[in-house]
């Protein structure tokens, strides 16, 4: 009979670097990638408004679901509370009779948080994006951290979830505990 | 009052011989110790090594590159030719490291280099000797015969400076990126100022220096600003810039390059400037700024006479700055040549310590009158129209010869210990170059100055032309202004540029910097690469006019110093023996870095393991559990093979391969490409990238297909699988994932935009387990599951989707082994559950891991294609055997245009066949094949081959030349000076009818 346990890329957990960053790997949660077809989304627009999936750039909506702006037509929804059946039903009404795709992603992605003053310091040893001004608190952006495509979102100033790429997210979190080193320094 | 620590030179004296009593920003109840060429000697707290040096009276601090002359410090900052010391030892140590830029610090160990026995007494100096017959482009005129090869060692062992690290570095180093609204260049009056009126708009600002104090010249300049002398000004602006707190002030930094975008590259030497042992021994920061400000300041440049590198020659501004900044006095007895008022100042405050300072020499025609008198007022003469035709001396300066000129009469040897030399200042242009702009010559100044409005940067102080103090404030003030307002970022405070106090300097410099008199081949222009007079003339008269041209063919500037004491001095002689004017003859091009970039602060922390990521499989852990040996491919770290105790990996890869013949074999395949497209018109626009016709795939289909670019050239092949009408799922090859995708996502947005299609990659949301062999079947079967396994409903090249063990799976009937195989995607979380279980429920069937190795074994038995492996960038698909089936289909599709084109049809193309090797060894991956007496050179090459456990025998593919028309010929291969020979063969080697795998 076919074991069923989980096996996450990296077990969820939570370490203090340094005096000013706490970093933790984030249970499993429910991900899908929205994307709706090109010649829709002038009608997404109009039927999305400033709600549920957010059409300014870099932008989140939510507290859970929250969805992430990736792209004029293609957003990230995550969420801890539903399953990926609730959260399609949930997205549903949204979509409504727009052309689409919604994709579980759930597997793919390993979720980062960094809290702490050190955050910024930490993310600026890997990454060109302006955190300060282009990273808000509710604001996100795709970019390279360590040389890997990554997805960083600015929850509070001083706490930011960072996603990538299951694969190499042991590696990745290796580098930032390397990294670290270096913010009290 | 004596003006020395000592009344005359001792070597015993803590602090050294030439220290002044008075004077310098050091602190002298700090000694430093540190070592020079093994001897232990004292400095100070502030003192640079080569001003610790210069106040031990040490002389010769280098030998140059090509004639092993003795060298002394010639300059106190960045542009330094000489003072190129090793510091360290061992793997600490750091070669050719400026002597002028190294802050003294305890235990500090310090050789100089390009010397042997000793920088005393070098045998390389025997060079200098046949300096004659060594010009300009020697290397190109001898060393003819027998060839050139013959001489080359020698003379590679005998060029370089320095000794290159063999061991690693046991530094620390980072990257660090930091975005800001302007980037201050330079920490002296000008950049201070510049900051000063920037920070009251809340700006976020960086301002970067050199040295590890700030205030430039300011430290070594009788001034004084606003009522505080210049240093004490400079200390008042520096703590209130760190008071605000968007002012990032990096001392010990270098700027060196500018790049597209107002991205500057900086090095933050942190170590030497914490003065501790600090985790980080260099920092290297990318800042991306809105806007920038350069006060780079200026470089003064050297006289051109005979002799004119004999060690005590200096720059009479570097004098006065050991001076006043480190209270070190240059020598005993001080004569001063210059063709500018900048060298009278030196003069002056130099006379003003005590030191004995006899005569200044001033090509000019007239002395400038008040700073003439306050130095007769000093007890100095002043000598107008005349000019120091040589100097006297070996390993150190004795004396000089004077001669009037223009009329004047005058001629005289002087004794004196060290010449201060002024030929006028050069801006330090090199960051506005880097950023393209363009410069221009200025004759007042017979300098090149940057043209304002040519680049995306501000300049300021003297790097704009200010020769005075309060032009320099003003500059800073205004191009700051400019800069922020350019920008729309605020308009700072009106901040009145407060009173300066100081001797007043014209910017006039005499045209005269050459004295004319004596030697050209002794006359040196650049001093480390030991490039004279007469080379530059010689290259003239050779035809090297062009500069660019007289750089490269004289070396002239090429050195490690980048040529800052010799581009303006070569460039100004070029323009007097060719009669142009020196705009004409033009500037030759800066590149960055300015200064030399430590490797390791470039590298950053991207070493060792961090070097680049590794990709883990979703079962990483149960591999280990089996002793996988792994090795990295795209990425991804992954089974090679599965070695049991004792067995080799040869004999595991051949033992695993046998099992998936025989039984079964279990293969993690995850790092698969997978990419989901979706859309009304998802089969018409994949139809458009393969060569294959996918709009008659029908849903619950899988076919493989070659993908081509533009050229016509394989750029990847895979699996597509029509899982509904409009939903398909495409498979790449493990390292093309990405690329692909993207270049799916490319054509759509750019070329097809109106295509109703949606790309999702998907690679990594699921883990893939690949079962292959005859009992494959049978094992997947024991799995509960909602998917009909049997052959006649789901045939060879089918795709299913369902659960197993009540988890979502996609199952594919294919195969790249050759046996029956299906690949079983299941969401990656539960992948290493997948594999476990199927190695249980396989264990009675004789399941066996198999690793990439084996895999790439099995297929070569096929003769399957790897793309990437036995093919290149212009594999066409009629290389590789699918010519017929790429030309047949009648839809349009990427690169099938280019396969029309005359060179893809020939005949003669590298053309993809199966090799059966004559001896009882494998044949080797890159091995060149020829045909006999056809022509010289190389028929193709093996690109996979193996010793098939399966066949018994040696096979390989082989892209031969006309290789398909020449079935049953016999070949040679050449590996490294073995030959063998070979037989050209049909493939598949192994199944050819292909019953295994759609069993």
């Amino acid at each position: 009979m076919l074991d069923l346990t989980v096996t996450p890329a990296l077990p969820p957990a939570a370490q203090v670097l340094g005096t000013s960053l706490k970093l933790s790997v984030l249970p499993l949660r429910t991900l899908v990638r929205v994307q709706i077809a090109r010649r829709d989304i002038e009608a997404a627009m109009q039927s999305l408004g400033p709600t549920r999936l957010p059409t300014r750039p870099g932008t989140v909506f939510g507290v859970d679901p929250v969805a992430w702006w990736l792209a004029p037509n293609a957003w990230l929804v995550t969420s801890e509370r539903l399953a990926l059946v609730a959260l399609a039903a949930h997205l549903d009404p949204l979509l409504g009779a727009l052309s689409h795709t919604v994709v579980d992603v759930s597997d793919s992605l390993v979720t980062f948080e960094l809290e702490g003053a050190g955050a910024a310091p930490l993310l600026a040893r890997g990454t060109g994006i302006d955190i300060a001004t282009a990273l808000p608190p509710g604001h996100c952006a795709r970019t390279r951290l360590a040389t890997l495509p990554v997805l960083l979102r600015s929850v509070t100033p001083r706490r930011m979830e960072l996603l990538v790429d299951r694969a190499p997210a042991r590696w990745l979190h290796e580098w930032l505990i390397d990294a670290a080193m270096m913010v009290d320094g | 009052m004596p003006a020395f620590a000592s009344g005359t030179p001792s070597r015993g004296q803590p602090g050294g011989a030439y220290r002044l009593m008075t004077g310098g920003h050091i602190d002298r109840a700090l000694p430093v110790w540190f070592r020079w060429n093994g001897r232990r000697l004292m400095g100070f707290e502030g003192d640079t090594l080569a001003s610790a040096l210069l106040a031990h009276g040490e002389r010769i601090v280098g030998r140059s590159f090509k004639f092993h002359r003795p060298r002394g410090i010639l300059s106190a900052g960045a542009e330094e030719p000489n003072a190129l010391v090793a510091l360290g030892a061992g793997n600490r140590l750091e070669p050719t490291a400026r002597a002028t830029l190294v802050p003294l610090r305890e235990g500090l160990q310090a050789r100089p280099q390009n010397c042997w026995p000793s920088v005393h007494f070098d045998i390389g100096r025997v060079l200098d000797a046949f300096a004659p017959l060594l010009p300009a482009g020697f290397y190109n005129k001898t060393f003819l015969w027998p060839s050139w090869q013959f001489y080359e060692p020698v003379i590679r062992r005998t060029a370089g400076i320095g000794d290159a690290l063999s061991d690693p570095d046991p530094d620390r180093y980072e990257s660090v990126n930091a975005s800001c609204d302007l980037l201050i260049v330079g920490g002296g009056a000008a950049g201070l100022q510049a900051a000063r009126v920037a920070a009251q708009t809340g700006l976020r600002i960086v301002i970067v220096e050199q040295a590890h104090a700030w205030g430039g010249s300011l430290l070594s300049h009788d001034c004084a600003i606003g009522g505080l002398a210049g240093h004490a000004w400079s200390a008042r602006v520096v703590a209130g810039l760190a008071s605000h707190p968007n002012v990032t002030m990096l001392p010990g930094t270098t700027a060196f390059g500018l790049y597209d975008h107002q991205v500057a590259g900086l090095l933050e030497r942190v170590e030497e400037h914490a003065q501790q042992t600090a985790k980080v021994r260099h920092r290297y920061w990318r800042v991306r700024a809105g806007g920038i400000v350069l006060a780079t300041g200026a470089i003064e440049q050297p006289w051109v006479f005979e002799r004119n590198d004999v060690p005590g020659i200096m720059l009479a501004s570097a004098i006065r700055e050991y001076a006043h900044r480190y209270g070190v006095a240059a020598g005993r007895r001080i004569v001063f040549a210059t063709n500018n008022d900048s060298a009278y100042l030196s003069a002056l405050s130099l006379a003003r310590t005590g030191t004995a300072v006899p005569l200044i020499v001033d090509s000019r025609e007239e002395a400038p009158a008040a700073l003439a008198a306050a130095l007769c007022d000093a007890g100095v003469v002043v000598e107008a129209r005349a000019v120091v035709s040589s100097a006297h001396g070996g390993r150190a300066l004795e004396g000089v010869s004077v001669r009037g000129i223009d009329g004047n009469a005058y001629a005289a040897d002087i004794e004196c210990d060290a010449l201060g030399v002024s030929g006028g200042w050069m801006p330090s242009v090199h960051l506005f170059s880097h950023s393209r702009g363009q410069l221009a010559f200025d004759g007042q100044r017979q300098c090149f100055l940057p043209v304002s409005g040519t680049a995306p940067a501000a300049v300021c102080g003297a790097l704009a032309g200010a020769s005075s103090l309060a032009q320099a404030l003003e500059s800073a003030t205004q191009a700051v202004t400019a800069e922020i307002t350019r920008l729309g970022l605020g308009v700072p405070h009106s901040s009145p540029v407060e009173d300066v106090r100081e001797l007043a300097a014209r910017p006039d410099t005499g045209r005269t910097r050459r004295s004319g008199f004596g030697r050209e081949h002794r006359q040196w222009i650049d001093f480390q690469y030991d490039v004279t007079v007469a080379d530059v003339s010689l290259a003239l008269r050779e035809g090297f006019e062009a500069i660019e041209h007289l750089k490269r063919y004289t070396t002239t500037g090429m050195a490690v110093d980048q040529g800052k004491t010799s581009n303006l001095n070569a460039l100004l002689l070029v323009a007097e023996l060719t009669g142009q004017p020196p705009q004409l003859v033009g500037t030759t091009t800066f590149r960055p870095p300015y200064m030399p970039v430590t490797l390791g602060a470039l590298a950053g922390r991207q070493i060792g393991e961090h070097y680049a990521p590794r990709r883990l499989l979703p079962a990483h852990a149960e591999h280990e559990s089996l002793q996988a040996h792994f090795e990295e491919a795209g990425g991804w770290m992954r089974p090679a093979c599965y070695p049991r105790t004792g067995e080799s990996n040869a004999d595991a890869i051949r033992r695993e391969a046998l099992a998936v013949r025989k039984s079964v074999g279990l293969f993690d395949a995850s790092p698969l490409g997978k990419i989901e497209i979706e859309g009304a018109d998802a089969a018409r626009f994949l139809d458009r990238f393969y060569i294959n016709d996918l709009l008659t795939l029908e849903p619950g289909r899988t076919r493989y297909a070659l993908m081509l670019n533009e050229n016509g050239a394989i750029i990847d092949d895979g699996t597509v699988s029509r899982l509904a009408a409009e939903h398909f799922v495409i498979t790449t090859t493990s390292s093309g994932a990405e690329r692909i995708a993207q270049w799916l996502e490319e054509w759509h947005q750019c070329e097809w935009p109106d295509m109703d299609v949606l790309i999702t990659p998907v690679t990594t949301q699921w883990a893939t387990v690949a079962l292959a062999g005859p009992k494959a079947r049978d094992v997947l079967s024991r799995l509960p599951t909602d998917i009909d396994l049997d052959a006649k409903v789901f045939p060879h090249m089918h795709v299913r989707t369902g659960t197993l063990g009540g988890v979502p799976a996609r199952v594919y009937r294919v195969s790249f082994s050759g046996e029956l195989g299906f690949e079983i995607n299941v969401p990656s979380r539960y992948g290493a559950a997948l594999w476990r279980a199927l190695l249980d429920l396989g264990r009675d069937a004789g399941i066996t891991p198999y690793g990439i190795d084996a895999l790439m074994l099995l297929r070569l038995e096929k003769g399957f294609l790897h793309v990437g492996l036995d093919t290149d960038g212009s594999t066409s698909p009629a290389d590789v055997g699918w010519g017929e089936i790429a030309l047949k289909k009648q839809a349009d599709y990427v690169g099938k245009r280019s396969l029309l084109r005359a060179d893809n049809m020939r005949p003669d193309r590298l053309q993809l066949v199966g090799l059966d090797g004559s001896d009882a060894e494998a044949l080797v991956t890159g091995a060149h094949v020829r045909f006999e007496g056809t022509h010289e050179g190389s028929d193709g090459w093996v690109t996979s081959a193996a010793l098939s456990p399966t066949l018994g025998r040696p096979i390989a593919l082989a892209m031969v030349r006309g290789g398909r028309a020449r079935l049953g010929q016999q070949l040679t291969v050449h590996d490294l000076g073995r030959i063998t020979t070979a037989k050209i063969v049909k493939t598949p080697f192994y199944d050819p009818d292909g019953g295994r795998l759609r069993a």
